[in-house]
């Protein structure tokens, strides 16, 4: 009796492909993604998109440049530039995860010891804080190993100017000073100033980009990113229900009417972009009363991308829908879609930590268009056409999807 | 003033291949206004195709569909024509008045007069004191009942109505029955599908029979029923087991069929004027006869008779 109710299900199974697919191709297609996305965060495939700004121009800046042109976990995606600011834009209009700046009026490259400021200053978007210490790093890390002369003469300068010819005062101050040194070490931890520990970390400041100030922090983007992948969800319930209204006999009933196919289609759109605003809303108030603990400036950017996702969902989930024969087939083909989608467009992992190939990928994903388009609408430029580029291009989806399934479901008018 | 045509359907020669299968085989087919009208016809015989066809759902390789003298497209967008489908097209988690709003609304009722609709479709159908229910809450033949004013709404013309009494009991059945006259009554045509033969002679003023596509008879019930059997009858013998096989010959002979628990029918043979002969050559062939019996010709059996006149493909 029990291996008739193993027999029932397995059937069951094997002959509902949708389940089938969810069950089996779905999990494999996820791991792959997040097996890319994990192994590029973590392993040799990182590769952070950077600008290098030297302001400098001296023969020690141009080393330590070349030697970050050759960093693999970075890539350069403009020739080195010669001012600050266009780095920092490149930085506030995402086209970078960061900027390298080695700045006029830090301390000498050869000399990190002494006072004054870094010479090298990482800048960094809000959204992409963590981009900020891996760049850092980076900097480090090409410093020491392409410039070990410069490291070496800044220590023969401290040992000729510090160590060499003490007096008994001097050794006597010396000491209290590693003391000193010796207990904020101890301190560790994010509490210790590492300018005041180490002076070898004087090298690298990372700052926010000026004009990224204000815009998308790592709050706000997960709420972008929550919001996308939960409007796209919930939309696929409203719009898969259209078969169970033609399995009920509804639509065979109002298409005795006048009303038609486009009727039943396009209340659903108006209802799911309703409701994709709602939710977005709700998703963002909760993020900027609780952790931002301010709103924004001008919010009609924002309202504009939020339109702009709620429409995309609307259209690309009736698009799914209208391409399905049944509720369930719906559902499980949307459900997986979005699944890929939400990965590979930074939904679950922000995408400046992905492989190159599958950021390039992740321009498929209206995920990715959602993010970047309230990163840019909550920028410094929202109305430029950069700025509301991923709302036209949302709606433009959203238009399209729309469009397609009303043909599509028109063709159940007549057989 | 508009002109009115008496037949408010019209359905002639419709045909059409689906599969490589013919669904509908030069089917014709007249409602009459004021009139209710029974599609009978065992499964597969096309009545579910005719509706769609009529209702502009199922496009047509020949012939033609005049509602109300238009086409079906025209007929729709004007309101002439309305469906209560076999289901119960209902939105479940809704109160039956939100239903009959949406739904009035989707069938085209201006706004202005939409609430007025509603509120008398609620009355006539005894429902006004659950207008606030869930529909799911409902028993089953009160979601008949809105099932059937929701169709009327915009009050079509023509009705299209596909097994409205299945799944209820005999006093909602009854109950529907009243508002289904009721409708007529108000001048609607209605065209009702349905395997229930009983219920169309009790219910329909004419019957059409569906076989193979085509519709093979329409006529009122005692028409229908006197020119199929015209003087015969409906003869029923039940035959003590075993059968031998000399009285499974003669029965087959004399046109009898096995009905089940040994019970052999012959519809619409003369047998009845030679029964008493039929009864000693069984008795010689070794068949005990348990019981005999001779019907009046009643709708079902004229239904039967046809269908099997015909050769459904698939059995009553």
């Amino acid at each position: 009796m029990r291996l008739a109710v193993v027999r029932t299900l397995a059937l069951g199974l094997w002959r509902d492909r949708g389940a089938l697919v969810m069950s089996f191709v779905l999990p494999v297609i996820v791991f792959l993604v997040f097996a890319a996305i994990l192994s590029g965060a973590t392993g040799d495939e990182l590769r952070l998109r950077v600008v290098v700004s030297n302001e400098i121009g001296d023969p020690l800046s141009a080393r330590l440049a070349a030697a970050l042109a050759g960093d693999r976990s970075l890539r350069l995606v403009a020739p080195v530039m010669s001012s600050a600011a266009q780095a920092d834009a490149a930085v506030a209009a995402g086209t970078a995860d960061a900027a390298i700046v080695v700045r006029r009026g830090g301390r000498p490259l050869d000399d990190l010891i002494g006072e004054g400021l870094a010479p090298v200053v990482v800048l960094t978007h809000p959204a992409r804080a963590v981009a900020g210490s891996i760049v850092g790093g980076a900097v480090q890390r090409a410093y020491f190993t392409a410039m070990p002369d410069a490291a070496l003469r800044g220590v023969i300068s401290l040992v000729d100017s510090a160590i060499v010819q003490l007096t008994d005062a001097q050794r006597s101050e010396a000491g209290a000073a590693l003391d000193e040194m010796t207990a904020n070490l101890g301190k560790g931890g994010a509490e210790a100033d590492p300018g005041s520990a180490a002076p070898f970390a004087g090298l690298v400041e990372i700052q926010p980009s000026a004009r990224s100030r204000g815009a998308l922090d790592q709050v706000t983007y997960y709420a972008a990113a929550v919001a996308a992948l939960f409007v796209l969800l919930s939309a696929v319930h409203g719009a898969s229900s259209i078969h169970d209204d033609r399995a009920a006999g509804i639509v065979d009933r109002v298409l005795a009417g006048p009303s038609g196919m486009a009727a039943l289609i396009d209340g659903r759109a108006l209802f799911l972009v309703a409701q994709g605003m709602a939710q977005t809303l709700v998703v963002f108030a909760v993020a900027w009363t609780t952790y931002a603990r301010q709103w924004p400036g001008a919010l009609w950017p924002w309202g504009a991308m939020t339109v702009a996702l709620a429409a995309a969902s609307a259209g690309l989930t009736l698009l799914v829908a209208c391409s399905c024969r049944s509720t369930r087939q719906a559902q499980t083909a949307a459900n997986a879609l979005i699944l890929v989608a939400a990965a590979v467009g930074g939904s679950m992992v922000p995408r400046y930590l992905m492989p190159p190939w599958l950021q390039a990928v992740g321009w498929a994903s209206p995920n990715a268009w959602v993010i970047e388009g309230y990163s840019r609408a909550l920028g410094p430029d929202p109305q430029s056409l950069y700025g509301v580029l991923p709302a036209i291009v949302l709606l433009g989806v959203g238009a399209a999807g729309w469009m397609v399934a009303r043909r599509r479901a028109a063709g159940w008018e007549t057989e | 003033m508009e002109k009115t045509t008496p037949q408010v359907l019209v359905v002639h020669e419709a045909a059409r291949c689906l599969d490589r299968r013919e669904v509908l085989a030069g089917a014709s087919i007249q409602v009459p206004r004021a009139a209710i009208v029974g599609l009978l016809g065992p499964n597969g015989a096309g009545k579910t195709s005719l509706l769609r066809a009529i209702a502009g759902r199922l496009r047509l390789d020949a012939g033609a569909v005049r509602i109300d003298s238009l086409l079906p497209p025209a007929a729709r967008r004007l309101g002439r024509l309305g469906i209560v489908p076999q289901e119960i097209a209902l939105f479940a988690h809704l109160t039956v008045e939100e239903n009959l709003s949406v739904l009035g609304s989707l069938a085209g009722v201006p706004p202005a007069v939409l609430r007025g609709r509603v509120r008398d479709g609620l009355e006539w159908a005894g429902l006004a004191d659950r207008s606030d229910a869930i529909v799911a809450t409902l028993s089953g033949g009160m979601k008949r009942r809105v099932n059937l004013v929701a169709g009327m709404l915009h009050r079509p013309a023509l009705l299209l109505l596909d097994e409205p009494t299945v799944g209820v009991d005999a006093d909602a059945r009854a109950r529907l029955h009243e508002l289904l006259r009721a409708l007529r009554h108000q001048g609607i045509g209605l065209l009702i599908a349905t395997h229930d033969a009983d219920e169309a002679a009790v219910l329909c003023d004419e019957v059409a029979v569906m076989v193979n596509g085509r519709v093979v008879a329409q006529a009122p019930i005692a028409h229908l029923v006197r020119d199929v059997f015209g003087d015969r009858r409906e003869v029923s013998l039940v035959i003590e087991p075993p059968v031998s096989p000399a009285c499974d010959a003669l029965l087959r002979h004399e046109r009898f069929q096995p009905a089940g628990n040994g019970r052999w029918v012959s519809r619409g043979s003369a047998v009845h004027a030679d029964l008493d002969v039929l009864l000693r050559q069984l008795a010689a062939a070794g068949g005990r006869v348990a019981e005999t019996r001779i019907a009046e010709p009643h709708l079902r059996a004229a239904v039967a008779l046809l269908v099997e006149q015909h050769g459904s493909r698939q059995a009553a």
